[in-house]
């Protein structure tokens, strides 16, 4: 294993509510390569936003973590208390990009005081000085952010309110505001569903762009493919709370191994094929049993199956598949 | 298929928006949403209609229904002509029209059960026996592949799929000819998306409905749409069949939108240029051709006047004024969009 900045090991959490306990997360198991972009994939309701509000330690009331822990940078982030993840964590080291642009941002202060906010909170040394003086210093800095990422007239920009910006626009700023203490990682929460294709092409560009230059890593999270295909070097496709198969977004695409990771990619229109769907439902997390999930809508599914997991198998070009079928290829190849 | 099977034509269609005046408020100029449509939908065909947010596609839907008037030009179904109609009449002329929302969750009263909002359609059309209403209801849902227990069921209780097939069922109900498809499958699972989309294509053949299929997502237009009517800042910029539009895009602005699309394909990542300037919105339209300001095509001659629509092919129509100086080929030749791009 090479540098890896998050680690993500057998993660279990659930969430009590008034039906009892849902089991939202299940053996959440997954590595951010240093410098990759890696595409967390899955359906809704199958504990995308969840994972990420458990990396930032933002989980609902009723949440509790089973089992398992989260590494970033080597340090594990269950371990941290609220203040330790505010002074050192959150916006600092891991900044976040929301999923709706127009609901991240305050209707009623400026764009300017908003960015400068986040500066003041989580990095008030990264600029010398005291006071106003400080306050100059922050201001330059995001100034250049705003530029970096191709927001026409950054310093008009910090004057105006965000109902004056198109949503491409609004989008800019937030990756602006989550780069704004130059973080090790990026977390973006589906940031282009609500955009346009032409807009979300801009600024998946823009994305790819800052990767390379500023050397960040990202967790991507989405429902779609295709900005997978586009964007993400690395894959893990989550169904129901159970990671079901990680690899290089390439190698997954071109040949998905896993039934589920199957079964979604001949839905996608782009394939050839008829669109006939997955049959059956996404189970209750309610009720959820010992075994795989995708089990009762799987087409090779045997009597196992149903009563545990499989062991992780990790095939020669590094992929890694959850499935008892891979299992069995590889107890016959050793 | 033949001329004499139209189900509807647009001609010359307008719609405004806006404009009036309202209370301590100074009378706006009305926004041009729809501008000169001119748009056949043939028989049993599904038509698809793609554009950014804000082309005027969902109002060219409404408008079509008779929920929006419009401002000028003609609308024929059937044969009649049903524009310019009063309410009543247009009403009455276009009750084989139907619409299916946007967003299914939103589309149906939170406080109605499920059965009470189907049969609520049948009252109105004054079917007055209860249970010949319940026969119906029972029979339209099973149509879309729900169980008839859902009935007593209410909205909350549904998942995005089966919120789909309920509004679906509902329309249904009244027998329609042609279905205004608003986004359907917008806001679902891929999974849940395809059952949806091969659910309608199954209720087209069994009961020979003709779909105008309102969408921005290529990928589905691709898949599921006879012919593509291409919308840009309230005009159609482009109209072709599927196929042809996907491997020969002629308009500089089709171009622009298949290349911003993401794929599955396997081809590695695709280096593209970047695609220029923000949509702008219909309040200001630029003068002569709406897309001029962000083409990388345009020359001064293509802001003094609107482009005509020309027909480069027996069934594709294009409005530009230089489609033929900028022909390459799409189709398997990705390096010659980039430079065409460049």
């Amino acid at each position: 294993m090479s540098d890896a900045i998050l680690e993500v090991r057998d993660l279990r959490l659930s969430i009590a509510t008034d039906e009892g306990v849902a089991k939202v997360l299940d053996n959440i198991d997954f590595t951010l390569e240093r410098g990759h972009v890696l595409g967390v994939v899955g359906e809704s309701g199958c504990g995308k936003s969840t994972i990420v509000r458990a990396i930032i330690g933002v989980l609902p009331t009723g949440a509790r973590i089973g089992s398992g822990e989260i590494r970033f940078e080597g340090e594990n982030l269950l371990g941290l208390g609220e203040r330790a993840l505010n002074r050192r964590i959150r916006g600092r080291r891991i900044g976040f990009i929301p999923q709706d642009p127009y609901l991240a941002l305050n209707p009623v202060f400026k764009v300017g005081t908003q960015l400068l906010e986040i500066l003041r909170w989580h990095a008030p040394d990264a600029a010398d000085g005291r006071g106003s003086h400080r306050d100059r210093a922050h201001r330059g800095r995001i100034v250049q952010l705003l530029r970096r990422v191709q927001m026409p007239d950054p310093e008009a920009a910090l004057e105006r309110f965000p109902h004056q910006f198109s949503g491409g626009q609004r989008q800019r700023l937030l990756i602006a505001a989550a780069l704004a203490c130059s973080p090790a990682l990026v977390i973006a929460d589906e940031p282009t569903t609500a955009l346009d294709v032409t807009t979300q092409q801009q600024i998946l560009d823009l994305l790819r762009d800052l990767v390379d230059e500023f050397g960040l890593s990202m967790l991507f999270v989405t429902h779609d493919l295709g900005v997978v295909a586009e964007l993400c070097d690395d894959l893990c496709v989550i169904y129901a709370g159970q990671t079901v198969e990680r690899g290089h977004t390439a190698a997954i695409l071109a040949e998905p191994h896993h039934p589920y990771t199957r079964a979604l990619l001949a839905c996608h229109p782009d394939r050839a094929g008829s669109l006939t769907g997955i049959p059956g439902m996404v189970p209750s997390p309610l009720h959820a049993g010992p075994g795989c999930r995708f089990a009762p809508r799987c087409e090779h599914a045997r009597p196992v199956c149903a009563v545990r997991r499989p062991h992780l198998v990790r095939e020669p070009s590094g992929r890694l598949v959850d499935c008892v079928l891979h299992e069995r290829l590889e107890s016959l190849a050793s | 298929m033949t001329e004499a099977s139209l189900l509807l034509e647009l001609r010359d269609v307008s719609v405004l928006l806006g404009g009036e005046r309202r209370l301590l408020e100074k009378k706006s100029a009305p926004v041009r949403a729809v501008d000169g449509v001119s748009l056949d939908v043939r028989e049993g065909e599904i038509l698809g209609i793609v554009g950014e947010s804000g082309c005027g596609k969902t109002t060219l839907g409404r408008t079509i229904l008779g929920l929006q008037r419009e401002a000028g030009g003609e609308i024929r179904f059937d044969g009649r002509l049903v524009s310019g109609l009063p309410p009543k009449r247009a009403c009455i002329a276009r009750r084989t029209i139907h619409y299916v929302h946007q967003d299914a969750a939103a589309a149906l009263d939170p406080w109605w059960s499920i059965g009470r909002t189907l049969e609520e359609a049948l009252v109105i059309h004054g079917v007055r026996s209860a249970v010949l209403r319940g026969e119906r209801v029972d029979k339209v849902l099973a149509a879309v592949g729900l169980d008839p227990s859902l009935r007593p069921r209410y909205p909350h209780e549904l998942s995005g799929g089966q919120l789909r097939r309920v509004a679906l069922a509902r329309i249904l109900l009244l027998q329609p000819r042609l279905v205004v498809l608003d986004e359907p499958t917008s806001g679902l699972d891929m999974s849940v998306q395809a059952t949806v989309l091969n659910l309608l294509l199954e209720l087209r053949r069994r009961l020979g409905l003709t779909y105008l299929f309102v969408s921005h997502d290529l990928s589905v237009v691709r898949r599921f749409c006879d012919r593509v009517a291409i919308m840009y800042l309230g005009r159609i910029v482009e109209l072709a069949p599927s196929a042809e539009i996907f491997a020969r895009p002629l308009h500089p602005y089709t171009r622009m939108l298949l290349a911003a699309a993401p794929r599955l394909d396997l081809e590695p990542r695709r280096v593209r240029q970047p695609v220029a300037g923000e949509p702008p919105s219909a309040v200001h339209l630029p003068p002569g051709c709406v897309f001029s300001p962000r083409c990388p095509h345009a020359e001064p001659a293509c802001s003094e006047a609107q482009p005509a629509t020309e027909c480069p092919g027996p069934n594709h129509q294009v409005a530009c004024r230089r489609w033929r100086d900028i022909r390459p080929e799409l189709a398997g030749a990705p390096e010659l969009l980039n430079t065409l791009f460049a």
